[in-house]
């Protein structure tokens, strides 16, 4: 026996404690005899008769010794150690599903990919794991590692929700640790990995990003804990130079696998004009390839513009694992076409092998080529140079998004234009009716238009009064309101619903705003001459918000990598999203979407009444390293090899706890019958 | 004491009660007592041949002209006996338990009682120490006997008792009565001596234990300092330390017994007679039960 706390014998000084109690406590109750003449007698009796009648006398402090002995021995936990007996039969199963499994071969006149080779060695695998009478479990390492449950394939294979942390029961339930008794089923549903195909005949199980093996390890650590002699075997293609423990079975197939690549696709502005770097690659074999570039030229016609394509052509011989840069130069002496690009609606490169292994990452398509006009128009009786310095400022500060052409009318007399503009802001003199067709921002109004249905109380001068906002809104984002200082403003009384208030002066509302798909309005009721927001950091800042409130970039970046979120934005309520045919409509925004298929994907939005008024794309390709079908791995994530423990602790608190009952009663008894 | 049986209730259930005195004793002239000696009473005992010396008066002429020898009649005596009763005064008898000495009291006043109102002498020999006291005299007639009860009703018991020297130190008289000792009899005096000494004397003997339910059945258990009512300090070695378990109280019941029947056979052996006596029990019903099942009561 050993004790796993012996500091527990702490406890002993109980008996120390019991000692004094003993003998400070009274052991004797006096009495008041006639005569103890017949006591004196009997004591001949009583010797005669009870020899161990002294043993009897110290058999309740026994008991009671016994006790606290017992209590100080449970808390130094008692164990009986054991030789460790556990189980080697046990088996995890990680399949690699990344994108670099889908490397195809001809075999035997068939294309066969990784994927397939991976789940065949699984099966085989299981069979022999479940024939030896052993555990096994089944962990696919997609976009998530998840435990392979018994459940439909494609349920099985996306639904994210369900994450292998161990925590989701259905997952976990049927393929976690499971014996020969599900050996059916499991096999069933690893033959259904391989039998449903994408569109291009590629086994759905598989994702085309990379795969989480540091979430299957953890999985598989999980396992090992509970059994450290468990083997976790890893089937994939890319290789390992420590694997840490895991039994990596290599599913590549050497020389007979070459993929070419086209890894990124970047134009450049170079003296007002593009230039197109392709970086192509060849994993596995040098190859002689073919690289075509073909670009939709935007021409900016006196008449219409209109869209050009223009291809070039390139035959490049390259060496496996060194990146090539191919360079479709329109500029210069040098150049590859009689074409200067300005712009261009978009530009795709392919690269084309014939023994290629990944068809998927053969091609890049850039867009965001041209950058959309925003037209603004400023109208003012009395213009504010503070209104105009914010808005070159901003025109200059989002040039990247935007080419913003800012239009002045000035002049009492001056007639602003109701239509053509992305932004209007009317300044003092407010127009007859509110334009229909871009955003409107009403600033000073003396007079409201009357289709709005906003009404305006007398205008209130003379004291200083500080703005206030009752509530966080987009439009101050970044802003102080609370130090900004009004002396003349008219509070707006009423105005219809769906408005929301942005600023308020005395309680009253003096900045209101409506965002939505068919009216985006901001009304602010006070002029920047009777304020101080003009001349602080606020006013530029308002202006901004503006932008990003009412005309919202889509999206940030064009070219993004499968399984990569990407976080859409709409100006309208409603987005669709089309990939390879198939259309989604989100209405909900900003939106995070996860990114899964490789491809074009095209956005496009309905606004101020017309459909598809704002049409973009980006592109998803496949991670860079998922290329490299011949990917070398420094160390593999986890830690699944756990220290056997040669021996076992098999607890004895329950046995101590009994005895330590039976004492107690015991005790319990001897108390009661003192006179025993 | 502040109990007491003695009451005129109590004495008139004893009224028609007599104590039953052996035939051999003396006694004294007059009383009540049937004695095997010949006396001048008027009740017929038998004949006898006439001796030279013999009264003529008591000739019986009858029979000398049948038989033509001379016999006189003889009479029955009665004697007047006295009755000394000794009371253990030490404190085992009343310091612990009062109902304990107030039961003696009692049961000294019951024969004290029968004795006088037989035209008997009484006495009353109160035992302390080594000494016995005879406060009240001889009591003859019930006015002096009731006078010593209400003495008796005040006596304190206290000290120890040495029945062998009270007794042999006391006039005890010669075959002249009954001497009755109660006392509970815990003591190591040699109480036999003084019952040997009262047969040399020629007296009848009844040895009276009184006894408490404690000291018949112990109640108490566990780890007791057993405090002796004569000891005088703490270290006195009459005090005990003990733990009372069920073996002890057994062995305590043995010890009892045995010691009874150890005071049983010793009076019998000297043609003395023993009762034990329990303050739980009525009194009335003790003496008469035991005192007429050893024949002193009749």
């Amino acid at each position: 026996m050993s004790l796993l706390l012996p500091l527990g014998l702490l406890g002993l000084i109980g008996l120390l404690v019991l000692l004094i109690i003993y003998l400070i406590k009274p052991n004797y109750q006096q009495k008041l005899l006639s005569s103890t003449f017949v006591w004196k007698l009997s004591l001949k009796y009583q010797k005669k008769r009870l020899p161990i009648n002294k043993l009897r006398n110290i058999l309740l402090l026994i008991c009671q010794i016994l006790i606290i002995v017992f209590l100080a021995l449970i808390l130094t936990q008692p164990a009986v150690q054991e030789e460790r007996h556990l189980s080697s039969k046990e088996k995890v199963i990680v399949i690699d599903a990344s994108a670099s499994m889908l490397a195809t071969t001809l075999y035997d006149d068939e294309h066969y990919t990784r994927f397939e080779e991976a789940v065949d060695g699984a099966m085989e695998l299981a069979e022999k794991t479940f024939a030896d009478d052993g555990m096994l479990t089944v962990i696919l390492a997609g976009s998530n590692a998840t435990i392979f449950k018994d459940d439909d394939i494609t349920d099985a294979i996306y639904d994210t929700d369900k994450q292998a942390d161990g925590t989701d029961e259905g997952a976990v339930a049927q393929f976690y640790r499971v014996k020969a008794d599900s050996q059916i089923a499991v096999m069933q549903r690893m033959q259904e990995l391989k039998s449903v195909v994408d569109g291009n005949n590629n086994p759905l199980a598989c994702t085309y990003g990379s795969a989480d093996i540091e979430g299957a390890m953890k999985i598989a650590e999980d396992i090992t804990t509970e059994n450290p002699l468990a083997e976790v075997y890893l089937f994939t293609g890319k290789k390992y130079l420590n694997s840490n423990g895991v039994k990596v079975v290599d599913v590549s197939r050497g020389a007979q696998e070459v993929n070419v690549a086209v890894l990124d696709l970047r134009a450049e502005l170079e003296e007002g004009y593009y230039t197109f770097y392709a970086d192509v690659v060849s994993y596995g074999e040098n190859a002689e390839v073919d690289i075509n570039f073909l670009i939709n030229v935007n021409v900016f016609g006196a008449d219409a513009d209109y869209v050009r394509p223009v291809e070039a052509h390139f035959h490049r011989q390259l060496v496996s694992g060194e990146v090539a840069t191919v360079i479709f130069d329109t500029n210069g002496e040098g150049r590859n076409v009689n074409e200067y690009v300005v712009a261009f609606s978009s530009a795709s490169a392919d690269v084309v092998y014939a023994g290629d292994a990944i068809v998927e990452d053969n091609s890049v398509t850039l867009y965001g080529g041209v950058k959309p006009n925003l037209k603004v128009q400023y109208a003012s009786p009395r213009p504010s140079i503070f209104f105009y310095s914010a808005l070159m400022s901003l025109s200059n500060a989002l040039r990247g998004r935007w080419d913003i052409e800012i239009d002045e009318v000035r002049g009492e007399t001056a007639v602003p234009k109701l239509s053509g503009y992305d932004m209007y802001i009317f300044e003092h003199t407010m127009p007859t009716e509110v334009p229909h067709d871009g955003v409107v921002f009403l600033v000073n109004p003396t007079v409201m238009p009357p289709d709005l249905g906003v009404m305006l109380d007398k205008q209130v001068s003379g004291v200083e009064t500080n703005l206030i906002a009752p509530d966080t809104h987009p439009l101050i984002s970044y802003m102080d309101i609370s130090k900004l200082l009004i002396t003349s403003y008219s509070s707006i009384s009423t105005y219809p619903e769906g408005y929301t208030t942005v600023m308020q002066c005395d309680g009253k509302p003096v900045f209101i705003s409506k965002n939505t798909a068919d009216e985006k309005i901001a009304i602010m009721t006070f002029s920047t001459a009777y304020s101080d927001i003009a001349v602080t950091v606020e006013f530029p800042t308002l202006i901004y918000n503006m932008f990003e409130y009412f005309i919202p970039s889509t999206f940030t970046q064009y070219i993004f990598d499968v399984n990569d979120t990407i976080t859409f934005k709409a100006r309208g309520t409603e987005l669709e999203l089309t990939i390879g045919g198939n259309t989604e409509t989100l209405k909900e925004f900003p939106k995070e979407y996860l990114l899964k298929q490789v491809g074009s994907y095209a956005t496009s939005q309905t606004l101020f009444g017309v459909k598809n008024a704002i049409t973009e794309n980006f592109f998803v390709k496949m991670p860079t390293q998922e290329s490299n079908i011949g990917m070398v791995i420094d160390l593999m994530p986890g830690s699944v090899v756990k220290p056997v423990p040669a021996m076992t602790f098999d607890d004895l608190l329950v046995y101590f706890a009994a005895a330590l009952v039976a004492l107690l009663l015991l005790e319990w008894w001897l108390q009661s019958r003192s006179r025993i | 004491m502040a109990v007491s049986y003695l009451n005129d209730d109590f004495f008139s259930r004893l009224e028609t009660l007599a104590l039953n005195l052996r035939a051999d004793l003396a006694g004294f002239f007059g009383g009540k007592h049937f004695v095997k000696t010949y006396g001048q009473t008027v009740e017929f005992a038998d004949y006898r041949e006439y001796v030279l010396g013999d009264d003529l008066r008591r000739i019986d002429w009858n029979l000398f002209s049948r038989f033509e020898k001379f016999f006189i009649k003889l009479f029955t005596d009665e004697r007047q006996m006295h009755i000394q009763i000794m009371l253990d005064c030490s404190a085992s008898m009343g310091r612990v338990n009062p109902q304990k000495s107030a039961y003696s009291v009692g049961v000294a006043a019951a024969l004290g009682f029968l004795a006088v109102h037989n035209t008997d002498k009484l006495s009353f020999n109160l035992i302390k120490d080594g000494a016995a006291q005879n406060p009240y005299g001889t009591i003859v007639g019930k006015n002096a006997f009731f006078r010593a009860i209400r003495g008796l009703e005040n006596i304190e018991f206290n000290g120890e008792c040495d029945l062998a020297s009270a007794v042999v130190n006391s006039d005890v008289g010669t075959n002249d009565g009954l001497t009755v000792i109660i006392s509970d009899f815990f003591t190591d005096s040699d109480w036999k001596k003084a019952v040997d000494y009262l047969c040399f004397k020629k007296r009848q003997v009844l040895l009276v234990q009184v006894l408490t339910p404690d000291e018949a059945d112990p109640t108490y258990d566990g780890r007791v300092h057993m405090i002796d009512a004569e000891a005088e300090t703490d270290m006195d070695e009459r005090n005990m330390k003990l733990r009372v378990t069920r073996g002890m109280l057994d062995a305590y019941a043995r010890a009892l017994a045995d010691y009874q029947e150890e005071l049983k056979s010793f009076c019998h052996s000297r043609g003395a007679e023993f009762i034990s006596l329990v303050t739980d029990r009525p009194i009335e019903n003790a003496l008469f039960e035991q005192l007429l099942k050893v024949g002193v009561m009749e």
